[in-house]
């Protein structure tokens, strides 16, 4: 195998559907990663800068903060129940409600298409306003509370899952279409059990891209006139000058970004397992 | 021409795809129950227009086809239909044993118990019975075309429509499919439409053979196979009737290509 020479001995262990791709080269990869925050420790150690805290200093204070709680609150503290948990909340519910839509519109769209003729100037026009412009009018509309901060994220995290639905939908094989209709499959059998889970790596590929623009979108939403939230958190340290405890909340967010990504791709190996192995046979062949 | 075996009839179709654009230009027949049909022609005869007008995937622009006495308009009940492009008529995220089912929950009137015995019965008659829990993408070009015609028997059709259907697989392949397909008519008891540029597979196959000119198409002319009902490989293709009708055939498209025939460019 040619690749070994270019890749790291781990990354040819048998790989299974838990790991996430590239999963074996993560410990790789935590190399440079302790490298990078072994000088900044050493740097910070000698500087004793009020901005930069030591990285260890960050990491206790991200435990003390949000992991010291009581056994019976998964050791979580109050603090973590007040910033984190609504979050995380709000963020799965822009990102599910998102999810809902994108693939609801991009299915009907994608089949037809007069609608997506008529629409995608539209949809591409509307998809060029940078979701954080739009704070002040969900502000005016939707208040303060969580419904805006959730529309705020939906909004800005359902453009690759609708685009990406309607490419997938619409590039259907058409032999499979034709297998439909002659062994007269409903409509409804012909949208979930033929057009969807062809489009489905597609869809997946947008839901992914869609998780990181939720993040962002989570914490952007909780800078402005907010009462909770990571996003508050940081913003409140900021001010109060509690500068580990700003940095705590960057490392807690940069965690959840990256634990959702694992997750998500551990349910996209498991669920799109034929994609993956199909196309890994085509190319051998 | 209606009979009371009459299946599908196909009166006056013609077709075309846009003004002087005809690909078809009058086309008569009918097949019966329980027959056999090759439909043999040139390259771009409009073959499979034929083909796909009559599983009502296409619009025809003039004539009339009438499936079991009624117009086809749309996609009529009863059919099935095989693919030159198997690999694409599967679906790459079920298994072999869910791809050949999946019509059968759609059929009216099938228990689970029914559509387990159906699979596995179809499932055997192409030699596939162990495979039904891997994936199409597992097996090779031969293999999934047998599944594409397990899915096709199970469904029990009353007429199974074939658009070239071994046309992107190798000899040895096309040699098995064809005594697969010669076996399975009987066992299964059903009617076939074989749609094929392959003289020596339409007459192989068939009862009766329609030869179609070269685009815009119309019958050159309709055959009997006269060959015993039992083909074989060797002795079938080797026989005085076969090299007979083969020759005729071939003549017939021979002509009717004329010009169209590859000739080597004129310098001047």
């Amino acid at each position: 195998m040619s690749t070994s020479l270019f890749k790291p001995s781990l990354s040819n262990l048998p790989r299974r559907w838990w790991m996430a791709p590239g999963a074996s080269d993560l410990f790789v990869g935590l190399g440079p990663v302790l490298a990078l925050l072994f000088v900044w420790e050493a740097a910070a150690q000698a500087e004793h800068s009020l901005f930069f805290p030591p990285p260890t200093a960050v990491f206790v204070r991200v435990y003390q903060l949000w992991l010291t709680g009581p056994a019976d609150h998964l050791f979580l503290t109050d603090a973590a129940f007040r910033d984190v948990i609504p979050s995380i909340g709000r963020m799965l519910a822009g990102w599910c409600a998102a999810l809902g839509i994108g693939i609801l519109c991009g299915t009907v769209i994608g089949r037809s298409r007069v609608i997506s003729d008529l629409l995608t100037p539209g949809i591409e026009f509307v998809r060029a306003v940078p979701s954080p412009a739009l704070i002040p009018v969900f502000l005016i509309l939707l208040g303060t509370e969580t419904t805006m901060r959730v529309t705020l994220i939906a909004f800005g995290s359902v453009w690759p899952i609708l685009l990406n639905t309607i490419d997938g939908v619409a590039r259907i094989e058409p032999r499979l279409l034709d297998t439909a209709r002659i062994f007269d499959f409903p409509r409804s059998a012909t949208i979930f059990r033929v057009v969807l889970p062809f489009a489905a790596p597609k869809i997946c590929a947008g839901a992914r891209i869609a998780t990181s623009t939720a993040v962002i979108l989570m914490v952007v939403s909780e800078l402005v006139a907010s009462a909770d939230g990571i996003g508050h958190h940081i913003v409140d340290a900021q001010q109060l000058f509690l500068m580990t405890d700003m940095w705590a909340g960057i490392v807690l967010l940069a965690g959840i970004g990256f634990t959702l990504n694992l997750i998500f791709s551990a349910f996209e190996r498991r669920m799109l397992r034929w994609h993956f192995a199909a196309r890994g046979r085509a190319e051998r062949q | 021409m209606m009979s009371d075996k009459e299946l599908l009839a196909v009166c006056d179709l013609s077709h075309q795809y846009g003004p002087g654009q005809i690909v078809i230009a009058s086309l008569n027949f009918e097949v019966k129950r329980g027959e056999f049909l090759s439909i043999v022609g040139p390259s771009g005869c409009g073959k499979t227009t034929l083909l796909r007008s009559v599983a009502g995937l296409q619009k025809y622009t003039g004539g009339e086809i009438r499936f079991e006495h009624k117009v086809v308009r749309d996609v009529p009940k009863g059919l099935a239909m095989v693919f030159q492009d198997y690999s694409r008529s599967l679906m790459p995220w079920s298994t072999i044993w869910a791809n050949v089912e999946l019509p059968l929950k759609y059929k009216v009137g099938l228990t689970a118990a029914d559509r387990q015995r159906i699979v596995t019965e179809s499932l055997r008659a192409v030699g596939l019975r162990h495979v039904g829990d891997k994936y199409p993408w597992q097996l090779s070009g031969g293999m999934q075309q047998r599944i594409a015609i397990a899915r096709a028997l199970a469904y029990q059709p009353r007429l199974l429509l074939m658009d070239e259907p071994f046309a992107s697989v190798d000899a040895q392949m096309r040699a098995d499919l064809e005594d697969l397909v010669a076996r399975v008519r009987y066992e299964f008891d059903i009617t076939v439409l074989l749609v094929t540029h392959d003289i020596d597979e339409a007459v192989y196959l068939a009862d009766r053979i329609i030869v179609l000119s070269v685009s815009p198409s119309s019958i050159l002319a309709e055959i009997k196979v006269t060959l015993p009902k039992e083909r074989n490989q060797i002795a079938t293709r080797a026989s005085a009737d076969f090299v007979a009708i083969r020759t005729r055939v071939s003549e017939l498209i021979y002509r009717s290509r004329g010009a169209a025939a590859v000739q080597p460019d004129v310098e001047n």
